[in-house]
């Protein structure tokens, strides 16, 4: 938007948060997707496919904008902080150090003591502590899902593919002609998969692409399981992430698992506690086990909470 | 340097490559070698059949004499002739033949008349280089020939290890190599940033953000720490050894439900465990 007094002081009315630069003001966080929805308009991305956008140059200072608000707080120096990022990707060429070393870069400048975990790994520390930390830690994000195998909270396996709850939205706004804000709009909406869809509106293409998710997730989780040879262990399967919010995903993703012949035996099938902040939860369970590891002695028991959460 | 007639057609016939000189110099060498073999029986046939000695008539030593040399002759020229050589060996087998041609020619000069003991001696001498010329030459060919042949059956083989490899697991291969890279070369990357104020933020940050606060016990801190340190002290009757043993029990249970052992699995197990 252009940077004129008026369109200034209508945003700061209205309470929504912006940033100015030379070429103008940006609207920021869900107030600008909210806009683009209105005004059938394209929300820009700091992050695509789970890394920072290659294709934005404005990436990496809103990244830094977003990082030192989420953490810049107070906080004891030093302090251990986990990263999650995403694990090799097998079906998109891109590069997920870079963006490792950056948000390592961004957070160290902030005075923490900064480490990456897989994303994947991150869920199975969140949710499959009564099983040892050992089974099937699944991501479904926005822009990527993530996939890792630990036994005994150590990786076996891990890998990410470039599909997610942003595919799905592409996928049913070229099928349906609607715009990708109001194709998410609705699908976080609805959140349900419902076999009963009236004709033309976007819950019939969400159904189709969601199962088409699950299929694919599997299939290439199949083949990546044929490369190695894991104990002889059933393994539990936790499933979290955004995208795997809607009503009626978990059991289809269950079905699926059940009759994939994925060559490991699958014990069972766990939905994340709370989807949206598993793998932040596991990364600030992955930081207190290293922090009270590190300084056995002078253990200070903080009041755990979970992460500030902020929508991007 | 000039080359002997034959060393510039062995020459000339190497540059052409090796189809024409396959064909034709393989051709005359084994023409060659079986002409000397029929000279040298031929030779040898005439001291039996004449049962020749010191005091043999000289025309019959003479010519068995002569026929031998020039079958042994013909025979190393024929051998050479059949093996592949390089420019080197071309000059040594070269010489090695004008040299025993040349013991061949002064004995047919020299035999009616000069016969005698410091010639016959230089002729023998000059005959004798000449021959372990053109032997040496073979057999310094054949070895090469032999250690060449033994490195490329080698080769051959590793090419067919190679050729076992599926396109995916090459490639599979290069991927880990190159990630491996990267992956080092990030780890040395020390990215800086320089605080830039290009971003002004518009709304004071308190209207527009909310903090979600969440009650948590975080039990899996201390799971987490069992699990990687099972060594870790802990009181007995402790909450964390509780849970401890209870999941180790558990993870037992859920084992043997899934192994679902089957009567001959059962068997061989106790097999392998007793014996
Ligand atoms: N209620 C909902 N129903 C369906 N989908 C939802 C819902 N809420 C969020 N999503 C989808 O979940 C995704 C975001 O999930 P999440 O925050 O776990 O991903 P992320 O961590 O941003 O992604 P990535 O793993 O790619 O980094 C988005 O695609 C969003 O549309």
């Amino acid at each position: 938007m252009d940077s004129s007094d008026l369109t200034k002081n209508m945003l700061k009315n209205a309470n929504v948060l912006y940033v100015e630069d030379e070429n103008g003001v940006s609207l920021l966080g869900e107030d600008a997707f909210k806009f683009a929805t209105i005004f059938e308009k394209q929300a820009r991305r700091p992050m695509k496919h789970g890394i920072i956008s290659p294709q934005e140059k404005e990436a990496i200072p809103i990244m830094q904008l977003i990082v030192e608000r989420v953490l810049g707080g107070n906080h004891n120096p030093n302090e251990v902080l986990y990263i999650s990022t995403p694990a090799d990707p097998i079906d998109v060429d891109m590069d997920v150090l870079y963006h490792k070393k950056t948000m390592e870069a961004l957070t160290k400048r902030l005075k923490y003591d900064a480490r990456v975990i897989d994303e994947g790994l991150a869920v199975i520390y969140s949710e499959l502590g009564d099983y040892n930390f050992t089974g099937l830690g699944v991501s479904i994000g926005a822009g990527l899902t993530n996939v890792t195998l630990a036994y005994m909270a150590s990786p076996l396996m891990s890998f990410s593919i470039g599909r997610g709850g942003d595919w799905i939205d592409a996928q049913v706004a070229k099928a349906t002609g609607l715009s990708v804000e109001h194709v998410t709009e609705t699908k976080e909406r609805v959140s349900e998969l419902n076999s009963k869809v009236s004709v033309g509106s976007p819950e019939g293409a969400l159904n189709i692409y969601y199962d088409a998710l699950i299929t694919y997730i599997i299939e290439n989780l199949k083949k990546k399981l044929a490369y190695i040879s894991p104990p002889n262990v059933a393994f539990p399967v936790a499933i979290a992430g955004g995208s795997s919010l809607p009503k009626g995903l978990f059991e289809l993703f269950e079905r699926k698992m059940q009759t994939a012949n994925l060559g490991i035996e699958i014990s069972k099938i766990i939905r994340a506690k709370d989807p949206l902040y598993s793998v932040a939860r596991g990364c600030l369970i992955a930081a207190k086990t290293m922090e009270e590891g590190q300084t056995l002695s002078k253990t200070q028991t903080k009041n755990a909470e979970a992460p500030n959460a902020k929508k991007k | 340097m000039r080359l002997g007639y034959i060393g510039r057609l062995i020459e000339e016939y190497g540059e052409k490559g090796l189809s024409r000189r396959g064909e034709s110099i393989y051709y005359v060498g084994t023409v060659l070698f079986v002409a000397g073999l029929i000279l040298l029986a031929v030779g040898f046939g005439s001291i039996i059949f004449y049962q020749i000695h010191y005091e043999s008539e000289k025309s019959v030593i003479f010519n068995t004499i002569l026929i031998m040399g020039v079958g042994l002759i013909v025979i190393a020229l024929g051998i050479n002739f059949m093996l592949n050589q390089g420019r080197k060996s071309h000059y040594v087998f070269s010489t090695g033949g004008i040299l025993s041609t040349a013991a061949v020619i002064l004995f047919v000069l020299n035999y009616q008349t000069n016969w005698y003991y410091p010639t016959i001696s230089y002729v023998l001498a000059l005959y004798l280089s000449g021959f372990t010329l053109l032997l040496g030459n073979v057999f310094g060919n054949v070895t090469l020939w032999l250690i060449h042949n033994s490195s490329e059956i080698k080769e051959r083989t590793m090419a067919a290890i190679k050729r076992e490899y599926t396109d995916e697991e090459i490639n599979r291969d290069i991927e880990e190599a190159v990630r491996k890279s990267i992956e080092k070369a990030g780890n040395d990357l020390q990215l800086d940033f320089v605080d830039s104020d290009r971003l002004r933020v518009g709304v004071s940050s308190a209207d527009t953000e909310s903090e979600v606060k969440i009650r948590d016990t975080m039990s899996e801190t201390q799971m987490l720490k069992k699990t990687f340190d099972p060594g870790d002290t802990d009181e007995w009757g402790n909450m964390g050894i509780e849970k401890a043993s209870s999941q180790l029990y558990d993870l037992l249970k859920e084992e043997q439900s899934f192994q679902k052992p089957s009567a001959f699995a059962s068997f061989k197990k106790f097999f392998s465990r007793n014996h």
